[in-house]
């Protein structure tokens, strides 16, 4: 039955709800320039009404929640996006450390090997000359250093980048106890009913950074949420965490390990996956070439020097009767059978420059050997390459390593930007929207407040007919 | 790392080569690298906004200017080659409008590494999109209509009628 309560009742209801809403205007506003808000709007619904014979009476508003607005497919591209670049930030700050080493300057190893092979061509000139040989055997230690120095530059850069794998790691293992944290608080939330909006935020914040620091993907069931890597290794399920661990391999570097399973093959992006790919697969590809560069140059080197006669006419690659090659005299400390670890031991094997063996007859003023030795300057010597020609190559294929990973970085830099523009045009906070709505529940709140007046006015006269009958 | 760029110069036949033409051709290279790196540049913003239209027209534009700078440069060899071993030629461009040329076509390339770059990306977005569209009851089989001409090895599932048959 309709009534001055029931009227008063409604009012109120209007009273509330309008509060309500301007609360969350409020707050909206408060937090306009606020990074990973989205905006909240109050959702209002008509009350059940009361059906008194034919007629059926409105019973108010409620405001049944309070909603921010969230695109999940934007916030899906912006994870992915986000892992994209963290990568290739990773990438790129390894690889320009790399190029730095194979920069053009008087210590490069490209400067050494064309001063090496000038250093045979004078001797081809003047063989004898003690001075010329003591050039060629300093030109040599030079080309050696050179390729020491920057294969220890490698060696040191793969290592700094195992500390920065163990940081990550933790960094990681930090936001997904977050996580769990959070998922807990907005399961009780929702569980009562309740917004969870802010923590909700909040937790999209940290999935956002997570992103950064390795693959996620997540997964959003009703009232939880698991997140995974990539290739489904779990981080957080639920109020749960899983924490990963590094671990020193066997062959000295961090692995990344999870329930005792080692998983750093598979962690293929975000800044993790980058510092895992530019140390286990970059910078070993570059060492590779490196030292196949390295070896080469030496054995072929050998080779030529073995077949020749030193200063005193006594060959330098002296057979037994047989014809094997009895205490043969190298220019260079033979490389490794297999070529690996070449440029970081490349060493001169003589001290005295007679030795070298510059006579391909055993007279003092023969250089048929040492022009051997400098025709090996453009001869296909490695990988059907000049020594020039492939060291080119390496110096090519770093700046392309590089190249390419700063268009990606350029690349996500372009499509972050765009995605997060869209992410605030849809959850950020329009000023003049708010404005508005505040302007139109100032006006309902004011409009229900005239209702109570009346209705209280309306009740006053009631009283007052009572008082004058009674 | 920058390219390296060998400026040979275009000749028209009897007629001796100056550093003037060397410079023209010279700027006519650097006008189209430079429209060159415009156009990516404006197709960059199409891919961004899924502007289809303006990515073809775009692609259409640097078709067009790649063309053009290919003939340009194999008319420049052409001649070069023609010319006796005596010539000058090429004609050694001042080291200003060298590095000029050295400049742009290392803008032109890494244009082209982004845009390639956010291709891929559009294309994988595309994908995602495509997926979340996709009937609900989608399977990890391949739909018949994807199927069309399938190999006969192509592995059928009995009494499949989503499954292509061959």
């Amino acid at each position: 039955m309709s009534s001055l309560n029931a009227s008063l009742a409604t009012a109120l209801s209007g009273l509330m709800a309008d509060q309500g809403a301007l609360e969350t205007t409020s707050n909206n506003v408060a937090n306009a320039n606020t990074p990973g808000y989205s905006r909240e709007v109050p959702v209002l619904v008509t009350s059940d009404p009361l059906v008194v014979g034919p007629l059926t009476f409105g019973t108010g508003v409620t405001l049944q929640s309070i909603e921010s607005i969230r695109d999940p497919i934007l916030e899906s591209q912006i994870q992915q996006e986000t892992q994209t670049q963290g990568q290739s930030d990773a990438q790129v700050s390894a690889l320009q450390q790399a190029q730095v080493s194979f920069s053009n300057n008087s210590n490069d190893i490209g400067t050494a090997i064309s001063n090496f092979f000038a250093s045979l061509n004078q001797l081809s000139a003047s063989p004898s000359d003690l001075s010329v040989r003591q050039g060629v055997l300093t030109a040599a230690n030079n080309l050696a250093t050179s390729f020491n120095q920057v294969s220890d530059n490698l060696t040191q850069q793969r290592t700094n980048l195992g500390l920065s794998v163990v940081q990550t790691v933790g960094q990681i293992n930090q936001l997904t106890q977050q996580i769990a944290q959070l998922n807990g608080e907005i399961s009780n939330l929702e569980n009562v009913g309740q917004s969870a909006g802010t923590f909700i935020d909040q937790r999209t914040q940290l999935i956002d950074q997570l992103s950064s620091l390795v693959d996620v993907s997540v997964i959003q069931s009703d009232n939880s949420l698991t997140l995974t890597t990539a290739s489904g290794t779990a981080l957080v399920a639920g109020q749960q965490s899983f924490q990963l661990q590094t671990q020193l391999s066997s062959s000295g570097q961090q692995d990344v390990f999870a329930q005792g399973n080692d998983i750093t093959s598979t962690i293929v992006s975000g800044q993790l996956g980058g510092l895992l790919q530019a140390r286990d697969q970059q910078i070993p590809a570059i060492q590779n070439q490196l030292d196949t560069l390295a070896a080469g140059i030496a054995n072929a080197v050998n080779n030529v020097q073995t077949n020749g006669y030193d200063l005193n006419g006594n060959p330098t690659g002296a057979t037994d009767a047989n014809g094997n090659p009895q205490n043969p005299v190298y220019l260079f400390n033979p490389p490794p059978a297999s070529g690996t670890g070449a440029a970081a031991s490349l060493s001169v094997a003589i001290t005295d420059p007679s030795l070298i063996a510059a006579s391909s007859d055993g007279t003092p003023g023969s250089n048929g050997n040492a022009e051997a030795m400098y025709a090996l300057s453009s001869q296909a010597i490695i990988a059907g390459q000049s020594p020039t020609d492939y060291y080119s190559g390496i110096v090519a294929n770093v700046g392309n390593m590089t190249s390419n990973a700063t268009a990606e970085q350029n690349a996500s830099n372009l499509v972050l930007q765009q995605l997060n523009d869209q992410r605030a045009s849809v959850s950020g906070v329009s000023l003049d929207e708010e404005a508005a709505n505040m302007i139109q529940y100032q006006q309902a709140y004011a409009a229900s407040a005239q209702v109570i007046t009346a209705v209280n006015d309306m009740m006053y006269a009631v009283i007052n007919m009572t008082t004058l009958t009674g | 790392m920058t390219p390296h760029i060998t400026t040979e110069v275009a000749r028209p036949p009897n007629r001796q080569v100056s550093p003037a033409d060397a410079v023209r051709a010279a700027q006519a290279s650097l006008a189209l690298l430079h429209e060159l790196e415009a156009s990516l540049e404006a197709t960059q913003k199409a891919v961004l906004a899924r502007d289809l239209a303006r990515l073809d027209e775009g692609t259409r534009e640097q078709i067009r200017l790649e063309q053009a700078f290919r003939e340009q440069w194999t008319q420049c060899r052409t001649l070069c080659q023609e010319t006796p071993a005596s010539s000058s030629l090429p004609i050694p461009l001042e080291p200003r409008c060298a590095a000029e040329l050295r400049t742009a076509a290392t803008h032109v390339l890494d244009h082209v590494r982004v845009q390639a770059a956010l291709l891929i990306r559009a294309q994988r977005s595309l994908r995602m999109l495509a997926s979340l569209a996709g009937r609900t009851e989608l399977s990890y089989r391949p739909r018949a209509a994807d199927l069309q001409g399938c190999p006969p090895s192509f592995p059928t599932a009995p009494g499949d009628e989503s499954l292509c048959r061959v």
